[in-house]
């Protein structure tokens, strides 16, 4: 049984469906992130698992339980707030605790578990402390705590740190997905911030509009994105819009409209489909020799200098495309160039 | 200090200064003068009679004041917080009709309440009638209600939707995430309004009460229409039958001091109370 499975969820608020029949199925042990832009339907759909919201239609299962009507008391999870959600009247220890009160634990169990807990998020001696007396990171880690004490079947984490500062957010990634793997607790993570998704994440959800866009590893979502919106979504693309000639192999014959010909990696494409060609910066390499296929004339038309890098926008054709380059090979605005887009990592998508 | 600075500080003061003397004039100064005159006799001297006619005759009623005022507050305490937490955490379609219906009382006046209850609880009034229909009492004897168990009803029926307007305030002042985050950890509703809710809204809530109690001592209507002379009866009907029967100011005054300071002495305990357990509030 997973853990976690969704089936055919759904929630309306008035006429706005905000997640529309989603179906998911968590593994033991991983982490999963539902990814997507704002009003993507991804914090409701976190929200009808911990029980805070009651869907419209569907099921949520948490091991072999349906607990779709089960209020959030009896499910348990444990959820790591936006905003912390720390009492404020209570301290530190009290804060861990209480989840361990209500379940009649006794005292002296209570005392170690909290000790045990605070030592894993790395906040010893904070006990007596109130949470206006702590930094963010450090509220955060006792929101985390207070829902690991539990030793929850799933914990769900909704945005945990965006209220962080930069920095900070960066080094908390890393300790979460630590954490995660030390207790190979199954989590579910809510985020809009790709590139914490790509960073803590064993399995990535990409969300729009209420409806689940893809769901796979990584690598899998940034190489071979089942979409337009995916593609868009995760990382730089660029597009180039034509339609499909030929299908050899994987490989599709895209012809743009102004009869440039490109060689791609071709998903879920037919002959004859309206598609657009994903080009990552990366997949831009300068031109060396006369033969190959996917050589173009390009120029150069505006640059930015980022460090060791050079971001350029060029045009073929019609198309301005977004190259990045070492910051060794300097071109000027308006010089010609020759460019090779390599025709294995280039993918064509349905539009 | 120059002109400028001179005028720069008084200037805010002069600001205040109408509502200060309004003030003064009309609250202060009689409060004042109540206080001065309770101890003075006819020839302006010094006297403690007052206070012994006052303690002598109606030791009972000021006892019944307090514990009456007392009573009907914790009884609309307790359903204030019921009816707020509901109007606080329920989605249900009969929400808004209680959002609208629960404030009523508090556009009758006391008066019109009080006429209310003596309808209500007459020995053969609705509510007796109600009772025989339930087989619960004999209608040759009724339930006498015009004594504490009427200023009970009374005072519960107006008072409460004042205090659940003041603690739904405070109830609103406390985020959603707080009180998900308790059911989340394996609170149920009571567990989490209990260690959640109420310790966050006790200003409010500690307000509420120091408000109601003021207005159930000093309430005179209810008391005069439902018990008038009978005893124990409160200490505002006492201080009408000094004044309008007796003359008697100095008597009438040594009692609304003991009012005010029963209603004084709540107020300070029932708040340092507050102060004492809230210090996480300020920073």
């Amino acid at each position: 049984m997973p853990p976690v499975r969704l089936v055919n969820l759904t929630k309306k608020f008035k006429e706005v469906t905000a997640v529309d029949h989603i179906n998911l199925e968590v593994k033991h042990g991983e982490i999963l992130t539902l990814l997507g832009p704002s009003g993507c339907g991804k914090t409701t759909t976190l929200r009808m698992i911990a029980g805070l919201l009651i869907p419209d239609e569907g099921e949520v299962y948490i091991g072999d339980t349906d607990v779709t009507h089960l209020p959030p008391e009896k499910r348990n999870i444990g959820m790591v707030f936006q905003s912390y959600a720390l009492w404020p009247h209570m301290t530190v220890f009290d804060n861990i605790a209480f989840g361990l009160k209500l379940r009649k634990l006794p005292k002296s169990n209570i005392r170690s578990k909290v000790k045990e807990v605070l030592e894993l998020v790395r906040l010893e001696g904070f006990e007596n402390r109130y949470p206006r007396q702590l930094s963010g990171g450090q509220q955060q880690r006792v929101a985390l705590a207070r829902a690991l004490v539990l030793e929850p079947q799933v914990l769900l984490l909704d945005e945990p740190l965006s209220n962080l500062d930069a920095k900070l957010r960066e080094e908390m990634r890393f300790e979460i997905r630590d954490l995660q793997r030390k207790l190979s607790i199954t989590t579910i993570y809510v985020t809009h911030d790709q590139a914490e998704a790509l960073a803590l994440s064993d399995r990535i959800a990409i969300m729009n509009q209420g409806k689940i866009m893809q769901v796979g590893k990584p690598e899998d979502i940034y190489e071979k994105p089942a979409n337009v919106f995916v593609a868009s979504f995760i990382g730089i693309g660029n597009f180039i819009e034509g339609v499909v000639e030929k299908i050899d192999d994987n490989t599709a014959l895209v012809r743009t409209e102004e009869g440039l010909m490109l060689k791609a990696q071709s998903i879920n494409v037919t002959k004859g489909d309206k598609v657009k060609v994903l080009v990552r910066p990366s997949h831009i390499r300068l031109a060396e020799g006369e033969t190959q296929d996917n050589v173009f004339e390009a120029t150069i038309l505006k640059k930015t200098y980022l460090g060791d890098e050079i971001d350029y926008r060029i045009t073929i054709g019609n198309n301005t495309l977004r190259m990045i380059l070492p910051n060794d090979i300097n071109f000027k605005v308006n010089e010609k160039i020759r460019i090779w887009l390599d025709p294995k990592k280039i993918m064509a998508l349905k539009g | 200090m120059n002109k400028v600075n001179v005028i720069k500080k008084i200037l805010p003061f002069t600001l205040i200064l109408p509502s200060f003397l309004v003030m003064l004039f009309l609250y202060l100064y009689p409060f004042a003068l109540s206080i001065l005159k309770s101890f003075m006799d006819d020839q302006g001297r010094f006297t403690l009679k007052y206070y012994e006619e006052a303690f002598s005759s109606y030791k009972q009623d000021i006892f019944f004041s307090f514990w009456i005022s007392l009573l009907s507050m914790f009884v609309s305490t307790f359903i204030a917080i019921i009816l707020a937490a509901y109007l606080r955490l329920s989605n249900t379609p009969f929400k808004p009709i209680i959002n609208s219906i629960y404030r009523f009382p508090l556009f009758i006046p006391m008066v019109v309440v009080a006429q209310m209850m003596r309808t209500f609880l007459a020995p053969h009034g609705l509510l007796n009638l109600m009772l025989l229909q339930m087989g619960l009492i004999n209608i040759d004897y009724p339930p006498w209600f015009f004594d504490w168990k009427g200023m009970l009803i009374g005072f519960v029926w107006k008072q409460t939707p004042f205090m659940v307007l003041i603690i739904l305030g405070g109830f609103q002042m406390i985020d959603d995430s707080l009180i998900e985050a308790a059911r989340c950890v394996g609170a149920n509703i009571f567990k989490m309004l209990v260690n959640i809710m109420l310790p966050l809204a006790r200003a409010s809530i500690a307000i509420a009460m120091i408000l109601i109690f003021a207005s159930n001592i000093s309430t005179f209507t209810l008391p005069y229409m439902l018990i008038g002379g009978a005893t124990p009866t409160t200490i505002t009907v006492d201080i009408a039958h000094r004044v309008t029967y007796f003359g008697d100011w100095g008597t009438a005054n040594a009692l609304g001091v003991v009012s005010y300071l029963m209603v004084g002495a709540f107020a300070i305990y029932y708040l340092r109370e507050v102060v004492r357990r809230s210090v996480y509030v300020q920073e």
